[in-house]
């Protein structure tokens, strides 16, 4: 390899990013589907030193489903404390499973005794953030809404400037939120709460709360819901999160007099329910309809003044989705793009194509 | 309708406040901190304030240094907390407002948590 030289973005030689990886401080493991231990960086077996014969994985995961060990592993909202040497009194934390393209799970381990605390000043850390950056929006927001009710004084132009304001700082305090909870979801904290939801009221709840917006930029927007929709086991609050997003980016994206239609219905044979958010406008400006899924990659850089943050929102509703163990897909094309989300009516039996995937 | 006191460290948001619950017809003095909050219902409208609305996040007395303070001074008082990062973890202790509001505000539910509070039996 020597004098070899190495493009930026070409993947290293495989010996030095295996080097690499040992100097991290973080520990690193990789596990089989079948959550046998593949690889541990040298961070991970000072952690546990039992990582390299591959048992210590095993006495936290024995007699369990393999359903369990997915749930025990991607979805344990405390994350999973297990021995690092059986009937030893080491712990230490698996957090943030990723699927690799080889099928493998990448996992993060650490050491509580570090990670509490280092976990304690993050969590104060976005505290923080959530309000140095919610604070402002609440002015800004509060007082665009107190023109708008006493805005009788106001000529057209000064009333649609002031429904700029407020329409863009509501975006923007979405955006707020959204990056939030990617950043949550980053430490494991993103979770969810669930109960028996009736996902029909839900789309209409939000499909009226954004009419308004939506029909100051000359818009349309219908929401069709089929008769007898199951419930399905769900977050409403994350439900009506991912709608407003998707419903939200169509407004933002499309040009005036594009129709927004949200429609759903029941899979039975398949047991989802299937959301669906299309519009009749200029489509996903990428060729790769999943490069929308990637976090802050919007618009395409043709045009920056486009810029509107879809990829947050849309990376955030992936993940979302993947939490309740449903399904999404982008197509985009002349006739305008379509996001559809699967979500299964019963929570236990997820679709076999569900992947628990990266965040 | 209400005499509120109300307690933030932001002067923007003070002002939206006073605006509108002065609008919805209640009278509104304000303070800076939590302990100017205690030091103003004190000197100035000792047993006159129906509900205090204190920010959770504020320099000097926070909130909820300044809702134990007011449990302990004026126990009938109802409290409401504002916060706009997360919400603090639910224990139950005498620093717990009765209600906590997440900011930017949706100011149909806070009028309506106002009455609520303000319309029911004091506390014991």
């Amino acid at each position: 390899m020597a004098g070899t030289e190495v493009e930026i973005g070409e993947v290293p030689p495989a010996a030095s990013a295996l080097e690499i990886l040992n100097t991290q401080v973080g520990g690193m493991v990789v596990l089989t589907p079948g959550l046998e231990v593949v690889w541990a960086n040298a961070a991970a077996r000072r952690v546990a030193p039992g990582l390299e014969e591959g048992s210590a994985i095993r006495p936290l995961l024995e007699g369990l489903t393999e359903e369990q060990k997915i749930d025990r592993l991607l979805f344990n909202r405390e994350r999973v404390l297990a021995p690092a040497e059986p009937g030893g009194r080491d712990l230490y934390w698996l957090m943030h499973p990723q699927e690799m393209a080889d099928g493998n799970l990448l996992l993060y381990i650490w050491d509580p005794d570090i990670s509490e605390d280092m976990h304690d000043r993050r969590i104060a850390f976005l505290a923080g953030a959530a309000h140095e950056l919610r604070s402002p929006l609440t002015a800004i927001i509060g007082f665009a809404e107190l023109l708008r009710e006493e805005g009788d004084g106001m000529d057209t132009a000064q009333q649609e400037a002031v429904a700029m304001i407020e329409q863009n700082a509501t975006y923007l305090k979405r955006l707020v939120d959204d990056v939030l909870d990617l950043t949550r979801n980053s430490f494991g904290e993103l979770s969810l709460d669930l109960e028996e939801v009736d996902s029909g009221s839900v789309a209409t709840i939000a499909c009226a709360s954004l009419e308004p917006s939506i029909a100051a930029k000359g818009q349309t927007i219908e929401c069709r819901v089929e008769d007898d929709l199951p419930r399905i086991e769900a977050d409403s609050g994350r439900l009506n999160q991912m709608l407003t997003n998707l419903i939200g980016n169509a407004h933002a994206h499309c040009p005036e007099g594009t129709a927004i239609e949200v429609s759903l219905s029941a899979d039975r044979q398949e047991g989802e329910v299937a959301i669906e958010v299309a519009d009749d406008g200029p489509g996903f400006p990428f060729e790769d309809p999943d490069e929308a899924f990637r976090s802050f990659r919007s618009g395409g850089p043709q045009n920056p003044a486009e810029m509107s943050g879809a990829g947050i929102g849309l990376s955030l509703t992936k993940r979302l989705v993947q939490l309740h163990r449903g399904r999404i897909f982008v197509s985009s094309g002349l006739e305008g793009s379509r996001v559809s989300i699967r979500l299964p009516i019963d929570r236990k039996n997820a679709h076999p194509e569900y992947r628990p995937g990266p965040a | 309708m209400a005499q509120v006191a109300i307690a933030d460290d932001s002067t923007p948001i003070r002002l939206l406040l006073r605006r509108r619950l002065e609008a919805a017809g209640h009278q509104v003095i304000e303070a800076v901190d939590g302990a100017e909050l205690i030091e103003l219902i004190e000197a100035r409208c000792s047993g006159a304030v129906d509900l205090a609305l204190v920010d959770w996040m504020m320099p000097r007395l926070d909130g909820a240094g300044a809702t134990a303070a007011i449990r302990n001074k004026w126990p009938g008082m109802p409290v409401i907390g504002f916060t706009a990062g997360l919400p603090p973890a639910e224990v139950e202790s005498p620093a717990t407002p009765d209600a906590f509001i997440a900011k930017p505000f949706d100011f149909d539910y806070l009028f309506e948590t106002i009455r609520e509070l303000t319309a029911g039996p004091p506390r014991p």
